[in-house]
């Protein structure tokens, strides 16, 4: 078509919302892959004069790991969101924000909990945390300790439980004495106040059988 | 990595620790979210603090799936922990599974006579333990678990490494003869019984003492 409009001879602004591609950006990037697998390449063929074997992929020159396979300190709470109803915020790019589970450390979101702890125990990740992949070998001193500590723990646990019950028992007593004191003082209340109108009742209508007449005529008072 | 056997470790009948929890089963622990997410890393101290909250013993249940007893299992035979350790978790009596768990792992992988002599003295320890296996719970008693540790083949569902028979480790001379507490309380009744003569009581005694020999 010469004016590249519509069959009505609008122009399509509809499409507008549609992504447009920083193509220069993108060959930037192009090039620089390309780069990197040629220096890739170049090294490989270095290892394979030297009769050594290719490296696979590019390898991230991490540190030394400094320290053996640690516990996780923080549950993991993998059902933390379960059943919640939660807006993307990163829609169509890489890291934070997207729906699953995202390992901060390594840059990387699993969409299911099996793959997530997968992850998390594998020797990337571990790496890339500075660990081993071998655990600290406890001696009979630290078993013996720890087994001491939690007997005292759960003797503490135990003992606390039942002063609990005790102290609980003495408020719940208490309680029940208030509401019963509170239940007679109102009874007795409400006698007095009886006895009271009773007396002021019969006052008057003695007076008035003694002056001779019922009343003086008037409801008012 | 997270399921290899500790480096270092000794061969236990001839094999991989690992591997005397059969291939389908330790699969399947492999697989299992309780593996993954509490079993990682555990050392020989931390796994005390699971063992503590575990709630049930037993194989697998439901669908095939491993007890978290089972997983810890696997873990002690992973990170294959000293003798005196494992001693030191069956002393700390008020932990019944944990000294379940610890009575399991000793008959799989010491020698027969250390068998013999660590587990028969859990035989009077009459507390109950929950056991979950494919047809729900049950109530079994520890002195009854480790019995069948000492002559059963099969326990939670692993098979059990042949077990020398205490008969022939007496011949050889490797182990004295069994100091049967009921024989013990019988002689302490037969001096009662001549001053309070309750007759009941012995008859009853000799039932079970029968049953036990």
């Amino acid at each position: 078509m010469a004016d590249k409009g519509g069959a009505y001879g609008t122009k399509a602004a509809d499409t507008d919302f549609r992504k447009k591609w920083d193509k220069e950006e993108y060959a930037e990037r192009a090039k620089k892959k390309d780069q990197e697998e040629r220096e890739r390449m170049q090294e490989n063929e270095e290892r394979m004069k030297k009769g050594k074997r290719p490296l696979k992929g590019r390898k991230d020159d991490l540190p030394k790991p400094t320290q053996l396979m640690q516990q996780r300190e923080a549950p993991l709470e993998l059902d933390k969101n379960l059943g919640k109803t939660m807006v993307v915020q990163n829609p169509g790019g890489k890291g934070p924000g997207q729906p699953g589970f995202y390992c901060e450390t390594c840059n990387r979101t699993y969409k299911d909990s099996v793959g997530y702890l997968d992850h998390i125990n594998s020797r990337a990740h571990l790496r890339a945390l500075g660990q081993t992949t071998k655990i600290e070998r406890s001696t009979l001193a630290q078993v013996q300790a720890r087994i001491a500590y939690l007997r005292e723990k759960t003797k503490e646990a135990a003992s606390a439980k039942a002063f609990d019950f005790d102290q609980r028992l003495a408020e719940v007593r208490e309680k029940e004495r208030e509401i019963r004191e509170n239940k007679k003082a109102e009874r007795k209340a409400e006698k007095e106040k009886a006895r009271l109108a009773m007396i002021q009742d019969d006052g008057d209508s003695e007076m008035a059988a003694l002056m001779g007449f019922g009343g003086f005529g008037s409801t008012k008072k | 990595m997270a399921n290899t056997t500790v480096s270092g470790a000794t061969a236990i009948h001839g094999q991989n620790p690992q591997f005397l929890v059969e291939t389908v089963i330790r699969n399947r622990i492999y697989e299992s979210t309780y593996w993954k997410e509490h079993c990682f890393a555990l050392t020989a101290e931390s796994i005390i603090d699971k063992a503590i909250e575990v709630r049930f013993i037993g194989g697998v249940y439901g669908n095939q799936k491993p007890t978290e007893f089972l997983c810890l299992l696997l873990k002690l035979l992973q990170i294959q922990p000293e003798k005196e350790i494992l001693v030191e978790y069956l002393r700390a009596d008020e932990f019944k599974y944990l000294r379940a768990l610890a009575a399991l792992y000793i008959r799989m992988t010491f020698r027969a006579v250390d068998v013999y002599e660590l587990l028969e003295p859990l035989l009077k320890d009459y507390r109950k333990l929950r056991l979950r296996n494919m047809s729900g719970y049950s109530l079994v008693f520890m002195d009854e678990f480790v019995y069948s540790l000492l002559t059963e083949e099969r326990v939670c569902d692993i098979i059990m490494p042949r077990l020398a028979k205490r008969q022939v480790l007496e011949e050889n001379g490797e182990l004295g003869p069994r100091k049967s507490r009921l024989l013990a309380a019988m002689q302490g009744d037969s001096d009662q019984e001549d001053k309070d003569s309750s007759k009941s009581r012995s008859t009853n005694t000799m039932d079970v003492d029968v049953k036990e020999s």
